[in-house]
């Protein structure tokens, strides 16, 4: 730009500058769900409520391993066709689905044991004053609690599902790969629905007490209260009574999601299976109505919390 | 540093249900320490989370560094709070909880760590700083709440009860850390019960009284503004008798009491005048004055004036 003599140029530019954007910091979420897991772990009944979790991964994969080189062994051995190998041997998804299902309940009982002090303890404790001491809002504070709460299920049920997928995928024959490909959404997200419902489930039940032992037995008495309930109330014919289980929602879901057809001979062995609610659609609304619920506490919660203070 | 409060309230109320904990609050608080004095339930805490961003007001406006705390959370960056709540994270050691509470700052690991490892050595507490909060006294602990206020080096800091549980020893390096953070351009604001401490801190305050400001300033200034309460003066001199009869002629007097074979208290309006003329003339008058007291020109005794009630019956 040249400058004319004798003139002092006192507008140097013109034009639009964007505003800089608002991001939100993850640096300060990410504290708050470590330390959530950190007091959760030095805990012994923590290590304990984890090693049935890390079981159920083992005895699956040696399954689903198994499974597969058993169908790849027998499919060589030209003995029988298709569909008597999988009748015999069962299907990959309903070892996902079985998974899934098992898991879901193995889950409930560790996050009972991490996460049940989510918020109570930090209500016990008085820690909010300090959190919100802090350039933090109310949303970074939930956001972080529920990462923190969700370690378990993204470590014990989301990653395995993931995993016996590649290695299912991995270990096949690629005659048997070509059915494996459309499993993973199916799988990963019955594997994450499940998670976001005993995620924000206990940080929502947490929100409402100030004592984390009372929220864990509450959460998994309130799970077997109502799967029990809900399961009675359903042979005895109430059939809307099957929604109110979140275990059985689940439960319907995943068939819905992974197992299409009928299940296999070996499937139908499975001690987790069982009957499933009539809709899908309803069952995907009730689950919907859990993850809302527990949402809504913990935001209620942190409302109060502020005109409580 | 500019002339603009760090703190300040502009016509702040706040209430709880029927109860108006704070009523039409009107303040500015710069850098150094200021005590913040009133009794049980006065509204000094609601003062203290009004400040912290965490409550709001029902009327008025309430600003840190400029801003509003509890609608723009990124002022709370300039704020170091040790709330008078003493339980927290039991398991963890006190290292991590400070560097916890740092990075909630928008600092990485790292250099939490550095900083929270810097403020805990401030406060003295390099050595224990690895045992969980659970197993370390009361004391410690405040020192601890107080590393995690001034970790992150903000410049406005709220302290509740900082020296409660402290040993005498404690007590007496907390009082030393808050005078210097208070000499470093802070504005350090410490709510007390105990006057004597909040007294060895500054000579600052602040006085509420159901949720009222009472006063705010000096110590000694304010004390001088209460024209209706005389100073009362404590004179340990050789011969009372002849002294009271030396002074009675003083323009600043306003009365001589007896009080022993040895001690006479008089009753002044001016202290300064008193302090800078009696000395002087029982020296020429060859008088020996062995011991010169004011016993109300302290803050006790302002709070005595101003709040109604001594400090045994609802501390401060």
């Amino acid at each position: 730009m040249s400058a004319r003599r004798g003139v002092q140029d006192l507008i140097h530019d013109v034009g639009y500058r964007g505003f800089k954007r608002q991001t939100r910091d993850v640096k300060a979420i990410w504290p708050i769900a470590r330390t959530l897991f950190a007091l959760a772990w030095r805990k012994r009944v923590t290590k304990l409520a984890l090693l049935p979790c890390f079981g159920i991964i083992t005895v699956y994969g040696i399954s689903i391993v198994g499974q597969l080189f058993a169908t790849e062994h027998f499919t060589k051995m030209g003995a029988m066709s298709t569909h008597q190998l999988s009748q015999l041997v069962g299907k990959t998804q309903e070892m996902l689905s079985s998974f899934i299902r098992t898991q879901f309940f193995m889950v409930a009982l560790a996050q009972a044991a991490v996460a049940a002090g989510a918020v109570a303890e930090d209500r016990r404790a008085g820690a909010l004053e300090l959190y919100f001491a802090r350039p933090l809002s109310r949303l970074d504070y939930a956001l972080g609690k529920l990462l923190g709460a969700a370690l378990v299920p993204i470590g014990a049920l989301m990653a395995p599902t993931l995993l016996f997928w590649i290695i299912a995928v991995g270990v096949t024959t690629p005659a048997l790969r070509e059915g494996l490909w459309g499993l993973l959404l199916p799988a990963m997200g019955s594997a994450t629905l499940a998670a976001l419902l005993l995620t924000t489930t206990i940080v929502g039940l947490s929100a409402m007490s100030t004592r984390a032992t009372s929220v864990g037995v509450v959460y998994v008495g309130g799970l077997a209260l109502l799967s029990g309930l809900s399961e009675g109330l359903f042979q005895a014919g109430q059939h809307w009574a099957g929604y109110l289980s979140p275990e059985r929602d689940l439960r319907t879901l995943i068939d819905a999601l992974l197992e299409i057809g009928a299940p296999s001979l070996a499937a139908q062995l499975i001690p987790s299976r069982g009957v499933v609610n009539p809709s899908v659609t309803w069952s995907l609304l009730s689950i919907a109505a859990f993850i809302f619920a527990g949402l809504l506490a913990l935001a209620y919660r942190l409302n109060r919390e502020v005109i409580d203070a | 540093m500019s002339d603009a409060p760090l703190l300040s309230a502009r016509g702040v109320s706040k209430m709880f249900g029927q109860i108006r904990a704070l009523n039409e609050i009107d303040l500015d608080i710069g850098p150094g320490v200021t005590g913040l004095l009133g009794p049980n339930g006065s509204g000094k805490s609601t003062l203290l989370k009004l400040f912290a961003g965490q409550l709001i007001p029902d009327t008025g406006e309430v600003r840190l560094m400029g801003q509003d705390p509890f609608r723009q959370p990124a002022a709370l960056r300039h704020l170091g709070l040790c709330p008078e709540q003493d339980r927290f994270y039991e398991e963890i050691s006190a290292r991590r909880f400070v560097t916890v509470l740092t990075q909630l700052h928008g600092y990485d690991h790292a250099a939490a760590q550095r900083m929270a490892d810097e403020a805990i050595a401030r406060v003295g507490m390099s050595e224990t700083a690895r045992r969980p909060l659970g197993q370390m006294s009361r004391g410690m602990r405040q020192r601890i709440k107080i590393a995690q206020a001034i970790a992150h080096n903000p410049p406005v800091l709220l302290l509740d009860e900082p020296l409660t549980g402290a040993d005498p020893v404690a007590r007496a390096d907390l009082i030393d850390l808050v005078r210097d953070l208070g000499r470093e351009e802070r504005a350090v604001v410490v709510s007390s019960h105990v006057l004597h401490e909040v007294e060895a801190m500054t000579h600052d305050v602040i006085f509420i009284r159901f949720g009222r400001l009472r006063a705010q300033g000096d110590v000694l200034r304010l004390r001088a503004m209460l024209a209706d309460r005389p100073y009362r003066i404590r004179l340990e001199v050789d011969a009372p008798r002849q002294v009271a009869a030396l002074l009675l002629e003083a323009p600043y007097l306003r009365a001589v009491t007896l009080l022993s074979e040895d001690t006479l208290e008089i009753t002044t309006t001016d202290l300064e005048a008193a302090a800078a003329e009696i000395p002087l003339r029982l020296l020429e008058a060859g008088h020996a004055l062995r011991r010169f007291t004011s016993p109300d020109a302290d803050l006790e005794s302002l709070y005595r004036y101003l709040m109604g009630h001594p400090q045994a019956q609802g501390g401060a």
